[in-house]
C-alpha cells in the first residue's frame, strides 16, 4: 500500500504533470490529484473508460491473447497517458514540450 | 379377302366356332372371313386354308413326343415336323400361295398342366397329323375334326409331324370396339336400336315423356371465424461478436493455450470463479439496481459477458439510495484496488511514461540512435561538425579550453546525459558501481562511506538503476553496512557480491521477487572473515570445474578467496606484508585497497596498497609476491588491468597520478597527470571497445578520458564542474564506469548522484577487434622504439 502512495507521490512530482485520476473500472473515481476538479475528474474517468474498451476491442480483435496495456494521448494542450487493468484505470495528465515529441 | 382380324385363340372363342365350323364346313368366303374371329381355320372360297400362322414358333416344337414333362411333343414316325407339300397360305398373307409355313404345334405354356395338355394334345395331335398342313394350333376337338376332316386323307405320308399348342391368352385389355360391320350377325338388331335411339334424340324437344329439370344442391350456411394465436413474447438481444469474445467464451479469457489442456471441471470452475467476481464487481456498481439483500436469491443475469461492451451501459434512469452495505462495499472495493499489486505495476509503468515524455532525447542518445540532429551533422563537413560538436559541451567555459587544448579536432566530446538520483541516496556517497553482465541496462551502485562517518550507523544501500525510470531505483538493497565494493557474477548475472565497510562479504540473488535484500549467504559468523572494510570484491572464473570464485580484498591486508559450494567458505590467498623497511611501523602487514585479475590469467592478481606498491602475486602461492611494482608515492586506489592486453595495467592513486604499467617492466611507462589536478585520482576504468582509451575521475569532481593515440599529456575529453556547481563546494568522484553496450560513462560522486555522460566521437562499434586494439595497445606502450 505504502509503496503505492510512494509511487504516486513520485509521479506527482515529475516536471510537467498537471493532474492525475485513479479510477475504478466502472468509473468512479477513486483518487485524484488535489488540484483537479471532481467533476474533471469525473469526465476524464468516464470518456476513458469508454475509451479503454473501444481500444481494448481493436487490440484483442487483431489477437484475442493480446491485451491492451496503455494509451497514450497527445493532444495540443497536454498529453493524457492511461494505463488500463481489468479492475481501474490510472490517468495522468501530464504538458509535453515538442523538444521530446 | 384376307381376314382382317387375328385370329382369337381364347376358348371363349373356340366355343363360338365350335357350332360354326360345323355349320359352315367348306363354308364361302363371306362366312369364313365372319367368322374370323374365332375360327382357327380360314379357308377362301377356293377352299385354300388361309388361316394365319402364328408369328411365335416355340422351341418346344423340336422336343420329342412322349415327354409327359414338355407337353407331349412326339418325335416318331408318325408324327415329326411336317413339311406340307401342298401349297397352303402364309400367315397373315393369303393371297399368293407361300412357302409352306413350318405346321408348329405350340404347347401349352403351363407345365403343371402338361398332363392334362398332354392328353388333350394326343388327341388333337392325333387329328392333327392327318392335317397336313394346319398353322395354328387347335384346341377345340370340333374344330381338330373339321380340320381332320378335310385332310384325312393325306394321313398316309410319311410325315412327321410336330404339333404345337398355344397357351391360354390371357387378356389384359379388352376394348371393343364400337364399329362393327355390315356383315355383323347383330347387325340388323343394333341398327334398328341405333335408329330408335335417335328417333329419341330428335323428338326430345317436344317429348311428353322427356323433361328437363334443374336441381341445385343444397348450400349450406356460411359463417367466417378467426382465431388469433397469442403472439410469442420477443425481445431482442444485442451482441458484438468479436474474435476475442469467441477466444474468451472458447478459453475463459483468462489462459492462454495451456488452458485448453484443462479438463472441463477445472475449466468450469474458473468460470464459476469468474461469474463470481464479475457479479460482485456488478452488484457493487454505483447504479446496481439489484437490492443487496436479495442477493443470495438473485439470478445471474446481471452478469454481463464481455461480449456485450456496446449495450453494456448501466441503468440511468432509476438510481437506488445507496444503502449502507453498498457503500461498505465499495470501500472495500476501493481499498482493495488501491492496495493491489496491479495497481502498483499500473504506476510503475506510468512514472516510466511520464519520464519518457521528458527524458525521451537522452534514452535515444543512450542508445545510440541518432537524433534528427546528430543526422546532420554527420552528413555535414567534418571540420565543422567537429567544431558544432565540441561545441555541443555543456560547460560554457570547458569548450573553450577544448578546443584550444585539442591539437587537431578530434570530433569527439562528452556531455552529461542524465543523473540517477532519489531521495534516499541523497548524502550518501556512491561508492561503487557494477554493470550487470546479463542485462546490460541494470546498474547497480552501492551507497556507502569511505571513512568513518555518521552515515555508516545508517547501514549501506545498494540501489539498481535503469535508465528507464531516473527517479527511483528498480530494487534496493539495504545492508547493514555501508557499502564499499560490488561486483555482478559473469556466470551467474543474477548474483552479487557486496563488500562492506565492516568487513562483511555477502552474496545477493537479484533474482528473486521478494526477498532478494535478504543475502543468500553472508560472511557474518565466520571467524576468518575480513575485519576491516572490503575495498574490492571481484568474481573469478577459475575454469571449469572450480567455477567462479569470489576474491575480496580488505584493509586488514589480506586476501581471500570465496568458495559457495557449501555455504560460504574461504581460504586465504595472501597476506600483504609490507615490504621495505618495516620499523616503527605498527602492522607488519600492508593495506590492500585494490585487486584485479589479468585478463584471461586466474592464478595471478596484482593487488595495491596503502603503501603505494603494487604487488603481483600467485594463487597458490601465498608467502611471496611474484613481482613489485613501485612507483607511487601514494595510496593506489585503484588497479585496472587492460581488457585487451594482459601485460598492460593502470593504477591510479592519491598522489594525483595515474599510471600505466607493463608487468613485465616494474617500471610504469606512463604517467597520466592532467596540469592543474591537485587532487586524488579516484577511479580509473578502461574502455571496453577502445584498448588505448580509459576514464578516470577525481576528487575535484572532474572526469577526464584519456586517449593513448590521441595523447598521454593530456585527456582527449573531460569534464569539470561548472562555477555554478561548485560554488557549494566541490564534490569529489569517487567511480566511474564505461557501460558495455552504450557509448556512456557513469560516474558516482560522494553526495548519491550518478551522473551519467554521454560519449560522442569515440569509436563504438558493434564489434570489437580485440586483436587489433591489443596491437594499438602494444604498440603505444613502446614509445621508445617508434620512430
Amino acid at each position: 500500500m505504502s509503496e503505492v502512495e510512494e509511487t504516486l507521490e513520485r509521479v506527482k512530482v515529475q516536471s510537467g504533470v498537471e493532474g492525475y485520476v485513479i479510477a475504478s473500472h466502472d468509473g468512479t473515481v477513486l483518487r485524484r490529484f488535489p488540484s483537479m476538479s471532481q467533476e474533471l475528474a469525473e469526465a476524464y474517468a468516464e470518456s476513458m473508460k469508454h475509451l479503454g474498451k473501444k481500444s481494448r476491442n481493436v487490440v484483442r480483435d487483431l489477437d484475442p491473447k493480446n491485451e491492451l496495456r496503455y494509451l497514450r494521448i497527445r493532444a495540443k494542450k497536454h498529453e493524457v497517458l492511461v494505463a488500463f487493468d481489468p479492475e481501474f484505470l490510472v490517468i495522468i495528465i501530464q504538458k509535453w514540450t515538442p523538444a521530446s515529441a | 379377302m384376307a381376314p382382317a382380324s387375328t385370329t382369337n385363340r381364347g376358348t371363349k372363342m373356340n366355343i363360338n366356332t365350335g357350332a360354326t365350323p360345323t355349320a359352315k364346313g367348306p363354308s364361302t368366303n363371306k362366312s369364313s372371313k365372319a367368322d374370323k374371329s374365332a375360327l382357327p381355320i380360314i379357308l377362301d372360297s377356293d377352299n385354300v386354308d388361309r388361316t394365319p400362322q402364328p408369328l411365335f414358333v416355340s422351341s418346344y416344337s423340336l422336343l420329342p413326343r412322349g415327354t409327359d414333362a414338355v407337353g407331349g411333343l412326339k418325335v416318331g414316325t408318325d408324327d415329326g415336323i411336317k413339311f406340307p407339300t401342298d401349297t397352303t397360305p402364309l400367315p397373315l398373307c393369303s393371297t399368293s400361295p407361300a412357302p409352306p409355313p413350318v405346321p408348329l404345334e405350340l404347347p401349352k405354356a403351363p407345365v403343371a398342366t402338361a398332363t392334362e395338355s398332354s392328353e388333350a394334345d394326343d388327341e388333337e395331335d392325333k387329328h392333327k397329323h392327318k392335317h397336313r398342313s394346319h398353322p395354328s394350333h387347335i384346341s377345340s376337338k370340333a374344330a381338330k375334326e373339321a380340320a381332320v376332316s378335310e385332310f384325312s386323307g393325306k394321313s398316309e405320308d410319311e410325315e412327321y409331324v410336330i404339333t404345337l399348342t398355344e397357351s391360354v391368352t390371357e387378356f389384359l385389355v379388352s376394348i371393343p370396339g364400337t364399329q362393327m360391320s355390315n356383315d355383323a350377325p347383330n347387325y340388323n338388331a343394333i341398327k334398328m336400336r341405333n335408329q330408335a335411339y335417335q328417333k329419341v334424340l330428335d323428338g326430345r324437344d317436344h317429348a311428353d315423356n322427356l323433361q328437363e329439370r334443374h336441381s341445385q344442391t343444397v348450400n349450406y350456411a356460411q359463417k367466417t371465424k378467426s382465431v388469433q394465436a397469442v403472439p410469442c413474447t420477443t425481445s431482442s438481444v444485442g451482441c458484438q461478436s468479436t474474435d476475442w469474445d469467441i477466444h474468451d467464451a472458447y478459453i475463459g479469457g483468462e489462459g492462454d493455450e495451456e488452458e485448453l489442456g484443462k479438463k472441463p471441471k477445472e475449466l468450469e470452475v474458473g468460470g464459476v470463479e469468474k461469474l463470481v467476481r464479475t457479479f460482485t464487481s456488478a452488484l457493487a456498481a454505483k447504479d446496481c439496481l439489484l437490492d443487496i439483500k436479495e442477493a443470495s436469491s438473485a439470478t445471474f443475469s446481471k452478469s454481463v459477458g464481455t461480449g456485450t461492451d456496446e449495450f453494456d451501459d448501466e441503468p440511468k434512469a432509476k438510481e437506488t439510495e445507496e444503502t449502507n452495505s453498498e457503500m461498505i462495499i465499495n470501500k472495500k472495493k476501493n481499498l482493495s484496488i488501491m492496495s493491489s499489486t496491479e495497481l502498483l505495476k499500473s504506476l510503475n509503468l506510468m512514472e516510466r511514461a511520464v519520464q519518457q515524455n521528458l527524458y525521451h532525447d537522452s534514452h535515444l542518445r543512450y542508445r545510440n540512435y541518432p537524433s534528427g540532429e546528430e543526422a546532420l551533422i554527420v552528413t555535414a563537413d567534418s571540420k565543422t561538425s567537429e567544431e558544432e560538436v565540441a561545441m555541443e559541451d555543456d560547460e560554457e567555459g570547458v569548450s573553450e579550453e577544448l578546443a584550444a587544448a585539442s591539437k587537431k579536432n578530434h570530433g569527439a566530446s562528452m556531455s552529461k546525459l542524465f543523473t540517477f538520483e532519489c531521495e534516499l541516496s541523497k548524502g550518501r556517497a556512491a561508492t561503487t558501481m557494477s554493470w550487470n553482465r546479463g542485462n546490460k541496462d541494470i546498474l547497480a551502485v552501492g551507497y556507502g562511506s569511505f571513512h568513518l562517518s555518521d552515515m555508516e550507523k545508517d547501514g549501506g544501500l545498494v540501489m539498481f538503476w535503469s535508465i528507464r525510470n531516473l527517479a527511483h531505483p528498480e530494487k534496493i538493497i539495504r545492508t547493514v553496512s555501508g557499502v564499499t565494493a560490488i561486483d555482478f557474477s559473469t556466470a551467474h548475472p543474477n548474483m552479487l557480491a557486496v563488500g562492506m565497510y565492516n568487513g562483511t562479504v555477502a552474496i545477493f540473488d537479484m533474482r528473486k521477487e521478494k526477498d532478494f535484500n535478504v543475502p543468500v549467504l553472508e560472511s557474518g559468523a565466520m571467524s576468518s572473515k575480513h575485519m576491516e572494510p572490503v575495498w574490492e570484491v571481484k568474481w573469478v572464473d577459475k575454469g571449469v570445474e572450480r567455477g567462479e570464485s569470489l576474491v575480496t580484498i580488505a584493509t586488514d591486508g589480506r586476501v581471500l578467496e570465496w568458495n559457495m559450494k557449501k555455504g560460504l567458505s574461504l581460504t586465504e590467498l595472501m597476506v600483504l606484508k609490507r615490504i621495505g623497511n618495516s620499523d616503527g611501523v605498527i602492522s607488519r602487514q600492508a593495506s590492500g585497497l585494490c585487486l584485479d585479475f589479468p585478463l584471461n590469467d586466474s592464478s595471478v592478481y596484482f593487488a595495491g596498497t596503502e603503501d603505494g606498491h603494487i604487488h603481483r602475486c600467485s594463487c597458490s602461492y601465498n608467502e611471496q609476491y611474484l613481482d613489485t611494482f613501485s612507483g607511487h608515492s601514494g595510496p593506489v586506489y585503484k588497479l585496472r588491468c587492460s581488457p585487451f592486453l594482459p601485460e598492460a595495467f593502470l593504477s591510479c592513486s592519491a598522489d594525483w597520478t595515474v599510471k600505466l604499467w607493463n608487468c613485465e617492466d616494474t617500471e610504469y611507462i606512463y604517467d597520466f597527470h592532467s596540469t592543474d589536478l591537485n587532487e586524488v585520482v579516484n577511479d580509473i576504468v578502461w574502455s571496453p571497445t577502445s584498448g588505448s582509451v580509459f576514464a578516470s575521475v577525481t576528487g575535484d569532481g572532474r572526469v577526464e578520458v584519456w586517449d593513448l593515440e590521441y595523447s598521454v599529456i593530456d585527456p582527449k575529453l573531460f569534464y569539470r564542474p561548472t562555477k555554478a556547481e561548485s560554488v557549494l563546494g566541490v564534490t569529489p568522484l569517487t567511480t566511474a564506469r564505461f557501460s558495455d553496450n552504450a557509448p556512456v560513462l557513469a560516474t558516482g560522486d560522494a553526495k548519491g548522484k550518478v551522473v551519467v555522460f554521454r560519449l560522442e566521437g569515440m569509436e563504438v562499434g558493434e564489434s570489437v577487434d580485440v586483436a587489433e586494439q591489443r596491437k594499438k595497445l602494444l604498440d603505444l606502450m613502446q614509445p621508445d622504439e617508434q620512430v
